[in-house]
């Protein structure tokens, strides 16, 4: 838990939780560049909630556009959030929509910042 | 080294080889973790499951029993999504003809949404577990 206070202050919830179990086992060196590449890639949940809301001005499916979910993207535009019933959905998910995206990517930096930044357990046992 | 398949190997691979041409990559444990399947993916997968299942097997000839579309419910005359629950319903006996003509998108709307649901099943029952 301390790491991610340490280099991630802005983490909260969930999020904090998830990020800090994957921190655990990284030397300072690693979590430190992980910190720097997963503030690039996470999304913001309440600029997901508010994307979802533009559907209410009649243009939908801006935040599944904003979660790299292009193909849902289209859908929701061109039938307006399914008649809205499907931006109702995502505002009552639009946390989990984000957790999910953000969980995703945490993952993937922190196979990259192991291949990156090797540390010298993994690597001096040969 | 065999990677689970959520890996991009190609990318950590190269990576790991640039920096140091002797390290292993054992991406099983990386760093420890293993992501929990996500409960979150499977509810929105059966969530859209259950749409596609109740708007497929509602009979399209029918005029509307229920009108689900909001815009409508707030005095507007309709919005570019209606329709598309009885286009749904021809596509789903076959009809292509008749669904296009009552929701040109509904061809491409399902099979948007078959490929959105794949791809929450195939992530909510991935080998990735947090402790």
């Amino acid at each position: 838990m301390s790491k991610v206070i340490k280099y991630m202050p802005e983490l909260q919830g969930d999020e904090q939780l998830t990020i800090a179990r994957i921190m655990t086992e990284m030397s300072e060196e690693q979590a430190e560049q992980f910190a720097r590449v997963y503030r690039e890639r996470r999304k913001d949940e309440t600029t997901v909630l508010l994307t979802t809301l533009l559907a209410f001005v009649g243009i939908a499916g801006v935040n599944r556009f904003y979660l790299g979910q292009a193909g849902m993207g289209i859908a929701y535009l061109f039938t307006a959030g399914f008649c809205l019933i499907g931006t109702i959905v995502d505002i009552f998910n639009y946390k989990s929509l984000t957790g999910g995206y953000n969980e995703k990517q945490a993952l993937d930096v922190s196979m990259v910042i192991q291949g990156a930044f090797p540390s010298q357990l993994q690597t001096g046992d040969e | 080294m065999k990677l689970p398949s959520y890996v991009d190997s190609s990318h950590v691979a190269v990576m790991s080889q640039a920096i140091d041409p002797n390290a292993t990559l054992d991406s099983h444990a990386v760093f420890g973790i293993r992501m929990r399947s996500s409960p979150q993916a499977l509810m929105e997968a059966v969530l859209w499951m259950v749409g596609l299942a109740a708007v497929g097997s509602a009979d399209p000839t029918l005029p509307s029993a229920i009108d689900l579309c909001l815009f409508k419910a707030v005095g507007l005359p309709g919005c570019p999504g209606c329709g598309l629950g009885h286009a749904m319903g021809y596509l789903f006996r076959g009809e292509w003809l008749l669904a296009v003509q009552t929701h040109w998108f509904s061809p491409v709307v399902l099979g948007i949404l078959i490929t959105r649901i794949t791809s929450l099943l195939r992530h909510a029952f991935s080998e990735r577990s947090l402790p």
